[in-house]
């Protein structure tokens, strides 16, 4: 990779989270459903393309010790700041290496999942080749590639706005100059466009849509000349050439297995099952995504398109408590069976269950009738069900339950990780992956969550934090009960072990 | 040459007349812009990719002291325009059959060049070589229609082109392609949902449920490239060009921006007019360039001169929605430039002659009235109406300001000359013979404004008959054998109002 490419990363710092679409679980669940036999995450080997520093892989490497993570990047900063952060949290299983995508070869050695996240659209040619040869050559047999690259025909209406921002900041120098100016017009023309015509109404989104951006993250998405855009098939004609397949979406709802076929008004359905890539490029021009982020595996392994909803019964389930997590249509939810687990999975939040758990409890509640026979049935029509609620991105399957807590314990413990990164601000990394801001009162409660303190001794330090957020006032006595909602708060973020 | 190499055969381009490409109206622009323009009646038109002749060869009919060439790729386009030209009998314009990378322009040989839905449409060579024939063939003072997809309109046009390209991708035969090209963005508007990229998806849809022909010529065709004005305008330099303008100098009318947003565009600099085009780009969306150019060394006057105004002749404005599509300035919008909207208390002089002078063009429709014609009906509509003008001495140059503010609304049309166009009935009424061949194949006709007409049947059959051999009373009796309802002079007064008879 260039020089330059290299130093406008390190000019403007990339805010690195952790994307909970690439978890080596979820990638496996799906793989399992397609009948493949993923490695278990908490015995894996992992390699991420583009890892920055590091703050998709060091909560991996944290919450799976047993397995190994190796990321490499091109900015010596972000390598630096990563090997910090896993250094501070004790991890031995998390390598980072300043190296370019170009030179990865066979002494990396084979991988059960290889990440390349916000890379593909913003590399040449030569090296997004060099990215579908690494999952080729450096992919396990069974082993899944996550790739992620912005999508036509969404892009074509983000590309009016980003063309316009390129062309006005062309003979700009400075970064920061750049992103005021590229900011000033989008302004301008959002303020003056024609208030009820399509055109200023995608002004207006791209200005919302920057305006929710830092400056970082606008410089390196939308102010890079050279980002790239692609058609469905063109990717996966290009992986098919690479020796690779197209598995799925890492978000199964999103892909043509997933309800979002139904956009089609029916037209995916005729397409013959088999013919995976031409649904997907359908699925994309019907919804008009922008952004893909995919799965790819070996093109020989066997995949069984036609999925058996059964295959649920070998997998853990957790509800979907995301506040973007689309609801089932009513109809949909079901029979009884279905409503009394989606209840189940609501109270054991943010925990998994086994499918037999969660059956038998399902089953108890709805007082089934008839013996054991009706009972079978019944488990079937909860597989069945639980499949569909998967499509419809309701609920998560996993093959492994996350280790955490719905309960706090009297010496509640929280992440290590999230308190390390506590230190440095709000915003942590959760044990189910995801990136979370933490509150002014739950961010430096968070941080004394250390094994170390009773539920009674952390109630007086809470009291200080409700006082100082305005929430409490200073002569109020210290109520046990609220740490135990601050405790319970936690633990609903996923972030306490015990 | 079989149906894939030649898909004209499948499915003609429509090609008819393209008002805006007339030399009388992209002469106007470069004599405003202090340009030296041909003489129309005696000037030398070369069009590149002319199709079968529809936009030439009803020019070569109204000018027959004009010289016209037209270049086409299709044979069989050229074939069919050739037996056109001589079943009309013109001996002024040539039809040629090859590849615009082999035209070799004599130095200067025209003082016009038309390359209309080309430039986006072929390869990289071909589009240097369209500005170096631009180059090579224009006289001094001539002037280059080209027109172009532009951005940042493009970007959304290419979502139904990239879903039509990928579904037909299987189909060879043109006009099963478009009609499954058709269906699916029929399918995908009707399935989409209520946010932006469904309408986004059902505004374009509008747009290519239009006629068949464009369809398959653009956006099933491979080559179809969009470019912002000013990636046109490095090009165009680097060939020793220059951008000279909008063709309807009402696409850059700053004056529908509300009053910050001209004000911003007011500080970029005169000499930097493309500049100010781009931007213009970017407020109003444009998908679609028809742009103007001359030769490099041609000191442009970007401060219009009112007095060139006084040297040209009035048209009314018939169509009152802006060529080119979306991205334009809005009909409604008008209001805010042209001053009709104020009390007359507080009416200037320029009001008050703008009004007289609207009134005066209308009643002249659909003929083309030279400037001093129009001032001197104004003067007579004041005096009648007894309306004073606060400076009665200025009021030429005050009609001329008045006009151009129209003009620049697209509330008027500006020509350099004016067709013998028949104001009413006249004995022996004639109709173009271009017009009437074109009755004759039912296909829609060219006026002698050179637009298309949409006729009905009583009317195509009184065009016809409407040769300069027959007077009202001849034609009338042949509508009556041909046991027509209308009268023919009711038909024959529809025709003239359609600026369909010569004078």
């Amino acid at each position: 990779m260039s020089e330059t490419a290299a130093a406008a990363y390190d000019a403007v710092r990339y805010p690195g989270v952790a994307f909970d679409q690439t978890h080596p679980d979820r990638l496996a669940a799906i793989a399992f459903l397609f009948g493949m036999q993923p490695a278990p995450p908490s015995r894996c080997r992992v390699l991420e393309l583009g890892c920055g520093s590091g703050a998709n892989l060091v909560p991996l490497a944290y919450g799976y010790p047993e397995s190994a993570f190796l990321g490499i990047d091109i900015s010596a900063a972000d390598i630096a700041q990563g090997r910090a952060q896993a250094a501070a949290c004790g991890l031995r299983n998390v390598t980072l290496e300043l190296c370019d995508i170009m030179d990865v070869d066979a002494g990396f050695g084979t991988f059960d999942y290889i990440i390349a996240h916000g890379v593909y659209s913003w590399v040449p040619a030569r090296v997004r080749e060099k990215i579908l040869s690494i999952f080729r050559e450096r992919l396990a047999p069974h082993g899944v590639a996550f790739v992620s690259y912005n999508a036509y025909p969404g892009s074509h209406l983000r590309d009016l706005g980003r063309r316009m921002m390129l062309y006005h900041v062309r003979m700009l120098q400075d970064a920061g100059a750049q992103v005021r100016q590229a900011r000033a017009l989008l302004q301008f023309l959002a303020d003056t466009t024609d208030a009820d015509g399509t055109y200023g109404a995608a002004l207006r989104g791209a200005l919302a849509r920057v305006g929710e951006k830092s400056d970082a993250v606008l410089y390196h998405d939308d102010l890079d000349g050279a980002a790239k855009a692609f058609l469905f098939h063109e990717v996966a004609e290009d992986a098919g050439r690479a020796g690779l397949q197209f598995l799925s979406e890492a978000v199964f709802a999103h892909s043509s297995f997933g309800h979002v076929a139904r956009s089609g008004g029916g037209f995916i359905e005729q397409i013959p099952e088999d013919e995976v890539a031409v649904r997907e490029q359908y699925v994309d021009f019907f919804v008009g995504r922008w952004f893909r982020e995919a799965l790819f595996c070996h093109a020989e392994r066997k995949l069984d398109r036609r999925i058996d909803p059964q295959r649920v019964r070998a997998l853990f389930v957790s509800g979907c408590a995301r506040p973007s997590a689309p609801r089932l249509p009513e109809g949909d939810r079901g029979q009884p069976i279905m409503t009394a687990a989606l209840d189940r999975l609501e109270e054991i939040w943010p925990q998994a269950t086994d499918f037999s758990t969660l059956a038998k409890e399902a089953v108890r509640r709805v007082a089934v009738e008839g013996g054991s026979s009706a009972a079978r049935e019944q488990e079937a029509a909860l597989a069945a069900g639980v499949y569909e609620a998967y499509r419809a991105d309701m609920v998560a399957l996993h093959v492994e339950p996350p280790v955490l807590t719905a309960k706090p314990g009297e010496r509640p413990l929280s992440s290590l990780l999230a308190r390390r990164q506590a230190e440095r601000g709000p915003i942590v990394t959760n044990l189910r992956h995801e990136t979370i801001r933490l509150d002014e009162v739950l961010h430096p409660f968070l941080m004394l969550v250390d094994g170390t303190r009773t539920v009674d001794e952390l109630a007086g330090p809470l009291a200080g934090f409700l006082v100082q957020s305005g929430a409490q006032q200073a002569h109020e006595p210290v109520f046990r009960d609220r740490a135990e909602q601050a405790l319970a708060a936690l633990a609903r973020l996923a972030l306490l072990l015990r | 040459m079989n149906d894939t190499s030649d898909p004209y055969e499948r499915l003609p381009y429509a090609g008819e007349a393209y008002a805006q490409t007339h030399p009388n109206r992209i002469g106007t622009i470069a004599a405003l812009f202090g340009m030296r323009p041909a003489h129309v009646p005696c000037c030398r038109v070369l069009e590149l990719g002319c199709g079968f002749g529809g936009n030439l060869i009803p020019m070569a009919e109204q000018w027959p002291s004009a010289r016209f060439v037209g270049l086409d790729l299709s044979e069989r386009a050229v074939a069919h325009g050739r037996a056109i030209v001589r079943a009309v009998g013109l001996r002024n314009i040539e039809l040629r059959h090859g590849d615009i990378l082999d035209v070799r322009p004599g130095a200067g040989e025209f003082d016009y060049i038309i390359a209309h839905g080309v430039y986006s449409w072929v390869p990289d060579p071909v589009r240097r070589k369209v500005w170096a024939i631009c180059r090579e063939g224009l006289a001094p003072h001539g002037v280059a229609f080209v027109s172009f997809n532009a951005l940042p309109g493009g970007h959304r046009r290419r979502i139904m082109r990239e879903l039509m390209q990928y579904h037909t991708r299987a189909i060879s035969d043109p006009v099963e392609k478009v009609r499954q090209a058709r269906a699916i963005c029929a399918h995908l508007a009707g399935c989409a949902g209520g946010g932006l990229y469904g309408e986004v998806l059902r505004e374009e849809l509008e747009r290519i449920e239009a006629r068949d022909a464009p369809l398959y010529h653009d956006d099933l065709s491979p080559e179809n490239r969009a470019f912002l004005l000013q990636d046109v305008v490095e090009a165009a330099e680097a060939a020793g060009l220059q951008y000279l303008g909008e063709a309807t100098l009402a696409h850059s009318n700053v004056g529908i921006l509300p009053p910050f947003a001209a004000g911003t565009l007011a500080q970029i600099p005169e000499e930097a007019f493309a500049l100010r085009e781009q931007y213009l780009d970017f407020l109003f969306g444009r998908n679609f360039h028809q742009s103007l150019w001359c030769r490099s060394e041609i000191a442009l006057n970007r401060s219009i001169e009112t007095a060139t105004v006084a040297r040209l002749h009035v048209a009314e404005n018939e169509a009152s929605n802006v060529p080119g599509g979306h991205g334009g300035p809005k009909a409604r919008d008008r209001r805010r430039t042209d001053g009709r909207s104020r009390a007359p208390e507080s009416a200037t002089d320029t009001d008050r002659l703008l009004e007289a002078a609207l009134a005066q063009v209308c009643a002249c429709a659909p003929q083309a009235v030279p400037f001093a014609s129009v001032l001197r009906g104004v003067l007579e509509r004041l005096r009648q109406s007894n309306v004073k003008l606060a400076a009665p001495e200025r009021a030429e140059p005050s009609l001329a300001a008045a006009l151009l503010g129209a003009y620049r609304a697209n509330r008027i049309e500006l020509w350099l000359d004016a067709p013998a166009i028949a104001p009413c009935v006249t004995e022996r009424p004639r109709a173009s013979r271009i017009a009437r061949y074109q009755a004759w194949a039912k296909t829609r006709v060219t006026n002698l404004r050179h637009a298309n007409v949409n006729l009905d049947e009583a009317q195509r059959q009184c065009l016809l008959l409407a040769d300069g051999s027959r007077d009202v009373h001849d034609i009338a009796a042949s509508l009556a054998a041909a046991g027509k309802d209308r009268g023919a002079k009711a038909l024959l007064e529809e025709l003239a109002r359609l600026a369909l008879l010569a004078a």
